[in-house]
């Protein structure tokens, strides 16, 4: 089930709200949150929820026995032998496939080995588990005794297939209390809305684009069409995750969670090294804290360890040296800018650094979305004019001035300008009013959010089965 | 704030009575008007569905066809992406060369060459020597403009096409496919290729070629991947020979009766039996039906464009007295070639040659007390090719893989279905779509593990 599915929003959802909110007890709550968690998982993956109630179960009991062990080398030797199971488990499931293929090609023996269906969301919760593990090996937080309350952090509905990955510490304190808040409700919502429109109407529309000019034999794409190919990707990458996100986000809220935050406006950055502050936050946060810490972080082995986090950021993306190769080469943008390149653009105007990260940005979309290596060395060589057929094509022309105006919206929902113009509107209503109103948030944000939500649903429905890319992964 | 804003109370409502209205709806449509097409039905609900996870996706995807407002919602949804851009000059003028032909796409073979399946006439059963007949140099049908609709769909003149590229794996694929095949069944079972090119190959595109890649490399590809022992049938040149005739639908993705004929001829002479070849005015007996709108319609998301531009579909009536049985999961059932029930509105009139094709397999028995039996290995273009092939058989099998179903043939690979009705030859008829992408050929190849 996805988030942007008519069953989900107009069946799912609201049959969870009823059913949650018709009493007021705690445990009931939370007992109707997990159940329908698990409904939700099994929906799409009705073999595969036993692995998460499997794992969740694995989880639950190393993490006490771990606790039981504290200060004693026993705990890790739990917390290890936890992980590398857990690991072991995303591994055989997302791997195996990639290992068997690329042994076979250095040892020249066929290769008989059948890809594995990835469960969903395997990629998220086991990284929710690993860092519950960590979380109480350092005493961060106590162990989880009531089964049911785990359970609910690790296949709660609106984070287990996609994320954001959530930390069991700033999860712990809502569990037990009185969440829910009208303010939340209503932030809940009015997230949900802007992330529902992120993913019908821009990232939909964009997707339904790009085929156009990256569906192509490369050899016969234009070096406008290269580029606005990989504009057109960008877009649909980004409103896509970013839309689910807030999505997860606002459902959380509905429920009297806040949920961490996993974009920051990703595009106005101006370093790869702050685009990855702002893009997937909850991931480079993981890899921050869980690897790259521990393997000494800035202190001993900076580069190595700079080189295992974005060796292990790609590979994460998927079973595919392109991914390995699209992390590797944010590792290489990385260390430039740690070397000199930061320094450089702090004494030139901003423009430059807004340029240079736009333009390694693009060019690290084209490994993303190309899986054959060679294919995407051919993409770039055509963006640059390398062996390009022509400088620009008709047909192409005709299909981006038919869609030009919703490519410019597009590009002014990557920057925070609503934001901005929000702000600037209470400012002024609050100037004229001296506060007595709050004709802002009362009418013109709950109007907008009616008539985004409305625009939202006719794209949805005639739109077939389009799952979000985050998925994948 | 103390209480619900109004904005999530709207939203609230809203998702509350869609969600009663849809699930309690007692009269769901069952067809879309709009987009002149089924809707999913209502799947059955059972422990192998649940678990093969075709219950929910299917109930899912019925949910949304079903969707209150459905076609109204759609409608909206056209009008808004109209203000997403500045339609202006849609039609692209292409520049033909005034007096040569198109030098970068020559014809595969000569013309005396084509002239030899050109379809013969009764005069031509004299056997002429081809200096006797004048038959023109092919050309490609020279296009005028180009007009885009949605990708891959072009209009060209007023034929809807789709581009085309071929992934080179899957094109081996095919040709891995047709070769285990032929080893399997041994020397003595004559194994036939037929791939056939669409619409869009023969426009002489001029200085638009860009825009979709050469299918005549992605046969002569083919060719190349076959063995020597497999007969390759010149399907391209048959029908370039005559691609300026009514060989293509302009709203449909298959051939019309008239282009399969063509076909079937270049598959008599690959065989040796030019001289058993039926003239096609021996078919006197036909329907012809106007006004058929075609699969590009809905593909083309409705554009008027297609509408504007009805097809009509003949079809003609086999000379040769048979018996047809579909074999279906649900049982047996004795069927007619040209069945005129699939002439409504919500159906497309393709699916009338072969009663909708979906059968596992269609079994024919002919008056013919030859002894030969053909099994076509098939997609949809397999529907209007049947009708040709019943003179020369006694039992003609037509396989579209797509229904192929293991469970209902015991168990059998593909070749061995064929080893039990004991076929004298086997050919395989696809249309370029159907092998220049690995999850196409991929799934034919997998018939024979």
């Amino acid at each position: 089930m996805v988030f942007s599915g008519l069953f989900f929003i107009t069946v799912f959802l609201p049959a969870v709200l009823i059913l949650y909110y018709i009493s007021k007890n705690r445990t009931y709550r939370n007992t109707v949150l997990t159940i329908m968690s698990l409904v939700f998982y099994s929906w799409g993956e009705p073999v595969f929820v036993l692995l998460l109630l499997l794992t969740s179960a694995f989880v639950y009991i190393i993490a006490l026995l771990i606790q039981k062990n504290s200060g004693k080398p026993l705990s890790k030797v739990y917390l290890v032998s936890g992980i590398s199971i857990i690991i072991a488990v995303l591994a055989f499931f997302k791997y195996s496939g990639f290992i068997a293929e690329n042994l076979s090609a250095l040892f020249k023996f066929e290769n008989s080995f059948n890809d594995i269906a990835l469960p969903l969301g395997l990629s998220f919760y086991t990284f929710t588990c690993i860092s519950y593990l960590v979380d109480v090996y350092k005493e961060k937080t106590a162990a989880q005794r009531n089964f049911m309350d785990l359970l609910m952090y690790i296949s709660i509905f609106f984070t287990v297939t996609s994320g954001p990955i959530q930390r069991y510490p700033d999860w712990q304190a809502d569990i037990r209390s009185d969440r829910e808040t009208w303010d939340k409700f209503n932030y809940g919502v009015h997230r949900f809305i802007i992330g529902l429109a992120k993913k019908a109407i821009l990232a939909n529309t964009a997707g339904s684009l790009i085929s156009s000019f990256m569906g192509t034999d490369y050899s016969k794409l234009s070096v406008q069409g290269a580029w606005i190919g990989i504009l057109l990707f960008s877009l649909q990458i980004y409103f896509d995750f970013a839309g689910y996100s807030d999505m997860a986000i606002g459902l959380a809220s509905m429920f009297g969670f806040s949920i961490k935050e996993n974009f920051n406006y990703p595009y106005i950055s101006r370093s790869a090294t702050d685009f990855w502050r702002r893009w997937h936050i909850t991931l480079g946060l993981f890899f921050r804290d869980y690897v790259y810490i521990p393997l000494g972080g800035n202190r001993k082995y900076r580069i190595r360890n700079l080189l295992i986090v974005w060796f292990l950021t790609g590979l994460w993306h998927g079973a595919s040296w392109n991914y390995v190769i699209w992390g590797l080469y944010f590792f290489v943008l990385l260390l430039i800018e740690k070397t000199f390149l930061q320094k450089l653009f702090d004494r030139i105007p901003k423009i430059f650094s807004h340029l240079y990260f736009l333009l390694v940005m693009l060019i690290g979309w084209v490994f993303f979305y190309n899986t054959d290596l060679l294919k995407a060395l051919q993409y770039i060589g055509v963006m640059f004019n390398i062996n390009a057929v022509s400088f620009s094509d008709p047909i192409l022309t005709i299909l981006f001035n038919n869609n030009v105006l919703f490519i410019i919206i597009a590009i002014i929902c990557t920057v925070p300008l609503g934001r901005f113009l929000k702000e600037q509107a209470e400012k002024l209503e609050h100037r004229i009013s001296k506060g007595h109103t709050d004709i802002v948030n009362m009418i013109v944000l709950p109007v907008l959010n009616i008539l985004l939500f409305a625009v939202s649903i006719i794209f949805l429905v005639g739109d077939t089965y389009t799952p979000f890319l985050y998925f994948n992964f | 704030m103390k209480r619900l804003r109004i904005d999530s109370l709207i939203f609230i409502i809203v998702i509350v009575i869609a969600g009663i209205i849809n699930l309690m709806n007692p009269n769901k449509p069952s067809i879309s008007i709009a987009e002149n097409r089924k809707l999913q039905e209502k799947p059955v609900f059972s422990a192998f569905s649940y678990f093969d996870k075709s219950y929910v996706n299917n109930y899912a995807l019925y949910y949304s066809d079903t969707f209150t407002l459905r076609d109204s919602l759609i409608q909206s949804r056209r009008y808004i992406n109209k203000y997403f851009g500045f339609k202006k000059d849609m039609k692209i003028e292409i520049n033909q060369p005034t007096d040569s032909p198109l030098p970068t796409s020559s014809p595969i073979s000569s013309p005396v060459e084509s002239q030899t399946i050109a379809p013969p006439s009764p005069t031509e059963s004299l056997l002429p020597t081809p200096s006797q007949i004048y038959v023109p140099e092919p050309e490609y049908q020279k296009a005028h403009t180009v007009e885009v609709l949605n990708t891959p769909f072009f209009l060209i003149d007023n034929y809807v096409v789709a581009s085309i590229w071929a992934l080179d794996d899957s094109l081996r694929k095919y040709a891995q496919f047709i070769n285990e095949l032929q080893i399997s069944m041994g020397e003595d079972v004559g194994i036939y290729s037929m791939i056939v090119p669409t619409s869009m190959e023969y426009f002489d595109l001029a200085d638009l070629q860009y825009i979709t890649g050469s299918q005549k490399k992605m046969v002569e590809d083919i060719a190349e991947y076959t063995n020597d022992s497999i007969h390759d049938v010149d399907v391209y040149d048959a029908l370039f020979t005559h691609c300026n005739e009514y060989i293509y639908y302009r709203t449909d993705h298959h051939w019309t009766h008239l282009g399969a004929y063509y076909a079937y001829c270049s598959l008599m002479e690959s065989m040796g039996k030019k001289e058993d070849i039926i003239p096609l005015e021996n078919y006197a007996e036909k329907e012809v039906i106007e006004g058929y709108i075609g699969s590009a319609y809905r593909k083309t998301n409705q554009d008027d464009r297609v509408l504007n531009n009805p097809d009509i579909l003949t079809a003609y009536y086999p000379v040769t007295e048979y018996k047809y049985v579909m074999h279906k999961k649900t049982g047996s059932v004795e069927k007619r070639l040209n069945d005129l029930s699939y002439i409504t509105f919500d159906n497309q009139y393709y699916n009338m040659f072969m009663s909708g094709g979906n059968g596992i397999y269609h079994e024919f028995t002919t008056d013919n007390e030859n002894g030969q039996t053909l099994l076509v290995i098939c997609d949809s273009y397999g529907a209007s090719f049947v009708h040709f092939l019943l003179p020369h058989y006694e039992k003609v099998y037509i396989m579209d893989t797509r229904y192929y179903d293991r469970e209902y043939l015991n168990n059998m690979t593909i070749d061995e279905f064929a080893k039990s009705i004991s076929a004298d030859e086997i050919a395989t008829l696809l249309y370029m779509d159907s092998v220049a992408y690995t999850f196409n050929t991929e799934a034919l190849y997998g018939l024979l593990k």
